[in-house]
């Protein structure tokens, strides 16, 4: 550092304001709180900040003053926006501490007059913040981020007519509310709901680019979604899904543009429920990455919709998937030979990550099938479960013995102690 | 916009550190970087090795690619924490980057100077940018109680 001119000349009181604010904006509130004292040019620059972010380093680090509402954040904040002056665009307020309180609901308030354009809440996990209605008069929202919430749009609610961000988590909201929530935000384009306590789920969203939907869902429907590209779903729920259609088609059914699937905990079982492989039309053509996890290679229902999934990717390029899988006893293993497309070229396919394989007969006649019609495979990334009784060595000599369509595949083997 | 013949690494570390603004040389391209770059508004003296830094990323970030745009501000930000640059001369490529809007490099370097004034005691980020206090005690007394949250230390 620079410190030995005696007396420097000041070049940073004078820069533009916005230059200012840019700083300040990526400073802790407490250090642009701070910049009051510098100088009587700097008394009040801090207070037209237009990104504010309260958590719960802004003020006192012991515990017991941070509950009590008289000290602490809500004093910080209190003073904080009494003094504030001019727009804020941005409002983040973060707290473990932090209950609810009448305050929480002024503060809601006092932002939707001040066309607040990005807010997040989230409160301590106690008791649910209960999102007064003037949260949803906040027109100029264009990405809301709330945590632990109770939401009950007003009968009036029209949507956030230019929110383009919604990122729900842990939120308790009437089923039909959380659908109409997001087909009335035509704008939206990135969707996330996580923790999700909810049966069924149907989005409509002409513009959605990126959804991300974990909880316990137990039927998932994406019927007006054609412009998504990346698609991330988990399903907590265990119980057997119960569906007079088929599933597969009605989450991926209308998404021509899909680049990217990534599927968690009974993703896969789902997706299986009225499912076949029939004729499979090329459909996915920009989808480059499918990453599935906690697959049962057991059940053939499920490796079909990974098979449905490659075989209409033309330009997939890589797959990622994490085994979980228990029985020796195979069912249906002539399939591999009879109804397996074995004249299926994967043309652009790159990268075979496998994890959590245990060597089992599916498991091991996918293998063999990714390696004898991929002729562009570069990587072979397969690691085993190893139980401690496992002496067995014989599966990475299997697929080394493999007929390969590429010349170039690296094979990476490991194993994982169970 | 420019012809750009891009060289493979950022020019060897020289072990002076740049000037602070003052220096009335300017430098001359070492020869193996033909940059022909055309830039609306010239560069202010930071001295050579952060002249040709802030080209080649101001180049890069107006690439259409993401990930060149991406990789070159990563180096940019890398460039800045390990190479020890003056205060004035932080600021001068600072209203530099206002002045030819570019939002990337204004992000990067006005991060470095908010990381001078963090966690740091008033007095301290006065030295540092040579803020001349013109409060009474009285009066600085006044508004360290106004916000007292924000003097705990």
């Amino acid at each position: 550092m620079d410190t030995n001119l005696v007396s420097r000349e000041d070049y940073i009181t004078d820069l533009p304001e916005s230059i200012i604010e840019t700083i300040l904006t990526k400073l802790p509130l407490r250090d642009a709180v701070r910049t009051s004292v510098l100088s009587s040019k700097w008394r009040y620059t801090w207070t037209t900040l237009t990104e504010l972010r309260f958590d719960d380093d802004c003020c006192i680090s012991d515990a017991h003053h941070r509950a009590l509402p008289e000290t602490g954040l809500v004093k910080f904040v209190n003073q904080f926006l009494l003094l504030h002056n001019g727009p804020i665009t941005r409002f983040t307020l973060s707290s473990e501490y932090l209950e609810r309180c009448p305050y929480v609901d002024q503060w809601l308030l006092f932002l939707s007059r001040k066309d607040v354009q990005e807010l997040s809440f989230g409160l301590a996990e106690t008791e649910w913040f209960k999102a007064p209605s003037c949260l949803f008069s906040c027109k100029k929202l264009i990405a809301l981020e709330l945590v632990r919430c109770e939401l009950d749009p007003p009968l009036h609610f029209k949507g956030f007519p230019n929110l383009k961000r919604l990122n729900l988590q842990q939120i308790s909201i009437a089923p039909d509310a959380v659908e109409t929530l997001i087909s009335s935000c035509t704008l939206l384009e990135s969707l996330t709901l996580s923790y999700f306590e909810g049966a069924k789920l149907t989005v409509r969203a002409p513009n959605l680019t990126y959804l991300m939907l974990e909880g316990y869902f137990k039927d998932i429907c994406l019927e007006n979604t054609p412009m998504l590209v990346v698609v991330s779903i988990a399903m907590y729920m265990a119980e057997a899904y119960q569906s007079s259609s088929c599933n597969f088609d009605k989450v991926l059914g209308g998404v021509p543009s899909i680049q990217r699937l990534t599927g968690h905990s009974y993703f896969a079982k789902y997706m299986s429920i009225g499912n076949t492989l029939g004729k499979i039309q090329p459909t996915y053509r920009q989808l480059k990455i499918i990453d599935l996890y906690q697959v049962s290679f057991d059940d053939m229902t499920e490796i079909m919709v990974i098979l449905r999934l490659i075989l209409s990717a033309p330009n997939l390029q890589t797959i990622q998937i994490e085994g979980s899988s228990w029985s020796t006893d195979p069912l249906d293993l002539d399939f591999w030979d009879k109804e397996c497309p074995r004249d299926a070229t994967f043309a652009q396919l790159k990268v075979v990550k496998l994890t959590q394989i245990s060597g089992l007969p599916h498991e091991m006649r996918f293998i063999e099938f990714l390696l004898g019609n991929s002729p562009a495979l570069e990587v072979m990334d397969v690691t085993k479960n190893v139980y401690e009784t496992d002496e067995d060595e014989d599966m990475f000599m299997e697929i080394l013995a493999f007929e390969r369509a590429s010349d170039d595949v690296e094979f990476m083997f490991a194993e994982d102690q169970v | 916009m420019a012809e750009f013949n891009e060289t493979d690494q950022t020019p060897t570390v020289d072990p002076k550190t740049p000037n602070l603004g003052d220096s009335t040389t300017s430098s001359q391209p070492k020869p193996e970087q033909i940059t022909t770059i055309d830039v609306a508004v010239p560069i202010p003296d930071v001295g050579p090795q952060l002249q040709v830094v802030v080209e080649e990323f101001i180049l890069k970030s107006g690439s259409d690619d993401e990930e060149v745009r991406t990789a070159a501000t990563n180096e940019l930000r890398d460039f800045i924490e390990h190479e020890e640059i003056g205060i004035t001369t932080l600021l001068v490529v600072v209203k530099y980057a206002h002045e030819v809007k570019n939002v990337d490099l204004l992000d990067a370097f006005c991060e470095r100077v908010a990381d001078l004034i963090k966690d740091k005691k008033v007095v301290e980020v006065r030295e540092i940018f040579g803020i001349v206090n013109d409060f009474t005690p009285g009066e600085e007394q006044a508004l360290r109680y106004e916000h007292p949250w924000a003097f705990e230390d």
